[in-house]
């Protein structure tokens, strides 16, 4: 095949041909930005030479104005100098923008490579999942671990019954357990070995690391593709609108949310439950698996890609757009239900004085969604987060959330064999069931107050409005 | 106190059947370090598992290792770091193929396999779900500690409700545990933590926090400080929108380029997790995955948040500790399953 029957373009590797072009336009800016800069105190020392000085005596005023107009030509605040200071900036800024797009490049390709990487999940894996267990009977593998030794060594009462049964010992031993993991001190220290740091690098990189050095500007380059945040189009929803009945129970709330949760991307519901004064508001909020209308990154290497920092506050805007649509009117009392991503723009409203101001927010419930990061929420606001145990989403570990008595925080255990199971909203729905029925007294604060405050257990009049929720990008 | 209630389930499976009656049986954590032969040969008994760390390279035929060894001879007697590297990890993957006898003897001792070498069912899913996970966090970790800088690398494959993590600070040593997804906060607050030493003190303190920036100078303006050209970073100050904070104060135009002086001067590592998981789709369609990075200055860390205010792209850099690597997570986690 001849080359002519060929035809390439883009592809990474015209992308670094592109970078080196600007690399290079950026230097040769900056060495006229030197040259200029050099020039203009060269042009100041040589304008203000030994003649010109002489001339002062014969003409003071005339040598002060060529004095000034050269100060002003060469080192003042429009001179060459300051000129030349700012062709060295704009130099600087394209090479930190060339290096922002390596680091941006280099960060998707080793998204893409994780990526691949678990596919083999998808693929049916490598091996068959078995259940994970402890080790019972590791004792001496237990007992090799630091933090355990060093617990052991501080509690030396316990070392024959540990040794007897371990499995049983650990069960009985909550804290311990907690201990293997945090114990220790930090996990790089213990297996950093006594190789030179020039050796260990190399090491990695022959294990297939790519680089990975702890400067700012690879930090930028991490940041640098995640500025995704967008505007919002907020429309009513196409067809009937869901058939609500007004909520008995905590997980009537919740199954509510799973049939928004089917309907499609971007959409809530928003449910009156009464009327006139006694008009409640119930805003459900699904997660955001799939939303919106991004075109796409244009660039090859992104175009397959979407990096997220958990950031995004589109949603957020999208659902106080929709509570206005809804004509809610301004201090109207209102329950915000969230799953996942619903569930933290749900916390975040209800920590959000603004939205405060214009909403009774009496009561926020949450199911599978990260609130730990939510600042502090008015003490008029009920938030009850629910957390299956098994779910990896809300990253329980008990000890995370907020300590406010207006924040109650239910685990259950609904453990799946999967990740999606784990965190869908069934399994929320059914963790619902077990906390309608639980005696647990500070569940029933909770539940007492949605009921006392018209939200649950009504037979009142039930309208519901859908909105969908889009990006707007350019 | 906040209230929070655990209500624990009798350990049956299905969602319909969450109760509140008997305590739930979740796996005792494991814990184990490993050199790489002894990673290896426990790779090969369960069935020649994939492992993340990629030998595949340093294992090809034509690999460069006669190449190394002449350039070894010219140079003289000092082998460069990368020969001592391959060395090393000749030594290893030898060790594991050719003599595998004191490894597998270890790993018995160590009750990872069973006499007859077979090795037990939590090592095999533990690596079954290295090779296959259902959502994979990849932590890095570089710091400057005054020789040199140090690297950690974390894999925490996720399926279901268990976590099997890999992490290696040199490839030669490896720590492979495996236990609860509750445990997966603490884990990420260990990987996240830093020894610094007797003594120490976290210099980063000097930059207030939150410190909010334009995202052009913590880009630009550090990259000034590191050419030492305070005449381009007071003009690069200049340009920049009037847009930064400290703890919710805004700071006045002539204090800008000393903060951004400090702050690059102050920093001393990062850290980032990327969140994947193959069945996540993002918007159009597009596959998704989450960064969280952060900071190290002086001996502490700071979380990097960006964000867009009146279309100024900004940087708010926030004083965390290691048990904070959850909550950053936790959003990401999210937004991408």
């Amino acid at each position: 095949m001849s080359d002519e029957t060929l035809s390439v373009t883009g592809g990474a590797a015209g992308i670094e041909a592109g970078y080196t072009d600007i690399s290079l336009l950026a230097t040769l800016l900056d060495e006229a930005g030197d040259d200029l800069r050099h020039d203009a105190w060269h042009d100041k020392a040589l304008a203000l030479n030994a003649d010109l000085l002489e001339s002062s005596i014969l003409s003071p005023r005339t040598f002060v104005e060529a004095e000034g107009a050269v100060v002003a030509a060469t080192v003042g605040p429009k001179g060459l100098a300051l000129r030349a200071v700012g062709l060295e900036a704009d130099a600087l800024s394209i090479q930190v923008a060339v290096a922002l797009l390596r680091g941006s490049d280099e960060l998707t390709m080793q998204a893409m490579e994780a990526l691949d990487y678990s596919l083999g999940h998808l693929l049916g894996g490598a091996l068959p999942f078995l259940g994970l267990a402890g080790l019972a009977g590791g004792t001496t593998l237990l007992l090799s671990n630091p933090a355990l030794a060093a617990y052991l060594a501080a509690h030396p009462e316990l070392a024959d019954e540990a040794l007897a049964d371990v499995q049983g010992f650990l069960e009985d031993h909550p804290d311990l357990v907690q201990h293997l993991l945090n114990g220790g001190g930090g996990l790089m220290d213990g297996l950093l070995g006594t190789l030179p740091p020039a050796v260990r690098t190399a090491l990695l990189l022959e294990v297939g690391l790519a680089p990975f050095h702890g400067t700012t500007n690879d930090a930028a380059g991490d940041l640098a593709g995640l500025f995704g945040d967008t505007d919002v189009v907020v429309r009513p929803g196409e067809g009937p609108a869901p058939d609500f009945d007004a909520p008995g129970s905590l997980e009537d709330l919740l199954q509510d949310l799973g049939e928004t949760n089917r309907g499609v991307d971007g959409r809530i519901d928003i449910q009156v439950v009464g009327e006139g004064d006694q008009a409640r508001y119930i805003v459900h909020l699904p997660g955001t698996d799939s939303w919106g209308d991004d075109p796409g990154d244009a660039r090859d290497l992104t175009a397959n890609l979407q990096l997220v920092s958990g950031q995004d506050t589109a949603y957020t805007r999208g659902i106080t757009e929709a509570m206005a649509a809804a004509d809610i009117p301004p201090g109207a009392p209102v329950m915000l239900v969230g799953h996942s991503q619903g569930g933290m723009a749900a916390a975040h409203l209800a920590a959000d004085a603004g939205f405060q101001s214009t909403y009774d927010v009496r009561h926020v419930v949450t199911a599978g969604a990260p609130t730990a990061q939510v600042g502090h929420v008015a003490s008029g606001t009920q938030v009850l987060s629910l957390e299956n145990s098994g779910d990896l989403v809300p990253l329980t570990d008990g000890e995370d959330n907020p300590d406010q008595p207006n924040r109650t925080t239910v685990v259950f255990d609904g453990r799946t064999g999967s990740i999606g199971e784990n965190h869908s909203m069934d399994t929320y729905r059914a963790g619902g069931a077990a906390v309608d029925a639980s005696d647990d007294p500070s569940i029933g604060h909770v539940l007492g107050s949605m009921r006392d405050d018209g939200f649950l257990g009504g037979n009142s009049r039930v309208q519901t409005q859908s909105f969908v929720i889009t990006r707007d990008t350019p | 106190m906040a209230p929070r209630v655990e209500l624990v389930a009798s350990g049956r499976r299905e969602p319909d059947q969450v109760s509140s009656s008997a305590p739930a049986s979740v796996p005792v954590p494991v814990v184990v370090e490993l050199s790489l032969a002894e990673l290896l040969v426990l790779s090969e008994q369960s069935g020649g598992a994939r492992l993340p760390l990629d030998l595949a390279s340093f294992l090809e035929p034509d690999s460069d290792d006669g190449e190394d060894l002449l350039e070894q001879r010219l140079d003289g007697a000092t082998p460069s770091p990368r020969q001592r590297a391959r060395t090393q990890l000749r030594a290893a993957v030898d060790e594991a193929r050719e003599r595998p006898e004191p490894s597998t003897a270890r790993l018995v001792e160590a009750g990872l396999l069973d006499h007859a070498g077979t090795p037990t069912r939590g090592v095999v899913s533990a690596l079954s779900l290295l090779a296959a996970p259902e959502a994979l966090l990849v932590l890095d970790l570089a710091v400057t500690r005054g020789r040199g800088e140090d690297r950690l690398r974390s894999w925490f494959a996720v399926a279901g409700s268990h976590v099997a993590q890999l992490s290696t600070a040199s490839g030669l040593v490896v720590e492979l545990s495996w236990y609860d997804v509750g445990g997966l906060p603490a884990a990420l607050a260990r990987a996240a933590t830093v020894d610094e030493g007797p003594g120490a003190k976290d210099h980063g303190a000097g930059v207030g926090s939150p410190l909010r920036l334009p995202f052009e100078l913590f880009s630009d303006g550090t990259e000034a400080v590191r050419r030492g050209r305070p005449d381009i970073l007071a003009e690069l100050v200049r340009l920049a929108p009037p847009a930064t904070w400290v703890a919710g104060e805004e700071v006045a135009p002539e204090r800008v380029g000393a903060l951004v002086a400090n702050l690059e001067e102050a920093v001393s590592g990062r850290l980032r997790v990327l969140v994947t998981t193959p069945e996540a789709e993002g918007d159009a369609g597009r596959r998704k995955a989450g960064v969280v990075s952060w900071l190290r200055l002086g001996g502490g860390w700071r979380s990097l948040v960006p964000l867009v205010r009146e279309g100024v792209p900004l940087v708010e850099i926030t004083a965390v500790t290691p048990r904070d690597l959850a909550r950053s997570v936790g959003p990401v986690l999210a937004q991408v399953l």
